[in-house]
């Protein structure tokens, strides 16, 4: 009997080749899922989606306030670039992924929003009479 | 004879092994696919704003912006929050006031505006359908030529439909 063949000749062979393909897929779909567990558990891309709704959700309602505001988001938002634009308030993660999300807003028709703020710890939205703006805080 | 047989047991194990690896690649590929599937409905659930608070908040203008209902006064331009102008009161204002986009305006939020006074009568947004999902109601005056008086505002809320 040839040793050397024992594990690749044969149905014994062939039966270990597989348990052996078998525990590397199942291995794989663990470091797999764990990356992602724990991308998820620094939950930076959610963090940054929140953010985005909240600011959406603030210019919605500052169209529901008569006169000028000047609201500040009360959180350290250094990490992320923001943009609003036709309608909707984007957020940049611009280190590593590059990961952007967006959330819409509607206005009326004579109102108009915009700004950028580009890695600012405190972000302001101000409103006067039918603009919203957003910009980093004096 | 006992090589030949060797042979055909082996071609018969390779076969078996390529069917196993086309089987597995299949199921891997699915896998993954689902995985992400699931990462992304799990992101969309935590970030998910409740219909009622976007509601809510989108609602705010409706009795206190003079460019939706809000009653302003024609000479001092002082605008009276929660004082609902009838005059204002029509699908011309709504328009104005809270206009969806026509291709995606039916995935947004829509919404169909009725007073108690006037039951018979609403005002509705441009991609409103009647596909009500909940109902808000808000106390509010009225003002009526130069009349004021205490109402309720029913505000019909139509959310994604798609």
């Amino acid at each position: 009997m040839n040793k050397k063949g024992l594990i690749f000749n044969g149905k014994k062979g062939y039966s270990i080749l597989l348990t052996i393909f078998e525990l590397l897929v199942v291995i794989a779909i663990i470091v797999m899922v764990n990356v992602k567990a724990s991308s998820y558990a620094k939950s930076d891309p959610i963090a940054q989606k929140t953010i985005a709704n909240d600011l959406a959700l603030m210019i919605d309602a500052l169209v529901g306030f008569p006169g000028n505001v000047l609201v500040e988001y009360p959180k350290d938002v250094s990490k992320y670039s923001f943009l609003v634009s036709s309608g909707k308030v984007v957020a940049l993660n611009t280190e590593g992924a590059n990961v952007r999300k967006e959330s819409k807003f509607t206005l009326p028709d004579n109102y108009d929003a915009g700004g950028d703020v580009e890695r600012k710890a405190r972000l302001c939205v101000r409103k006067t009479t039918n603009k919203i703006f957003l910009e980093a805080c004096p | 004879m006992n090589r030949k047989g060797e042979g055909q047991e082996s071609s018969f194990e390779n076969a078996q092994t390529i069917i196993f690896f086309t089987v597995m690649m299949f199921a891997i590929t699915i896998l993954v696919f689902t995985f992400i599937f699931l990462l992304n409905s799990y992101e969309s659930g935590l970030t998910a704003v409740p219909g009622e608070f976007k509601a809510e908040v989108l609602s705010l203008r409706f009795i206190n912006s003079p460019e939706c209902f809000a009653y302003q006064d024609p000479e001092t331009k002082r605008i009276f929050p929660g004082i609902i102008d009838l005059n204002k009161f029509n699908e011309k204002q709504m328009q104005a006031c809270y206009k969806t986009n026509e291709q995606t305006g039916k995935d947004e939020m829509n919404f169909r505006l009725q007073l108690e006074s006037t039951l018979d009568y609403s005002v509705k947004t441009n991609k409103y359908f009647n596909a009500d999902k909940f109902t808000m109601a808000k106390s509010v005056i009225v003002r009526d030529k130069d009349q004021f008086k205490t109402d309720k505002l029913f505000i019909y809320v139509q959310e994604g439909l798609i």
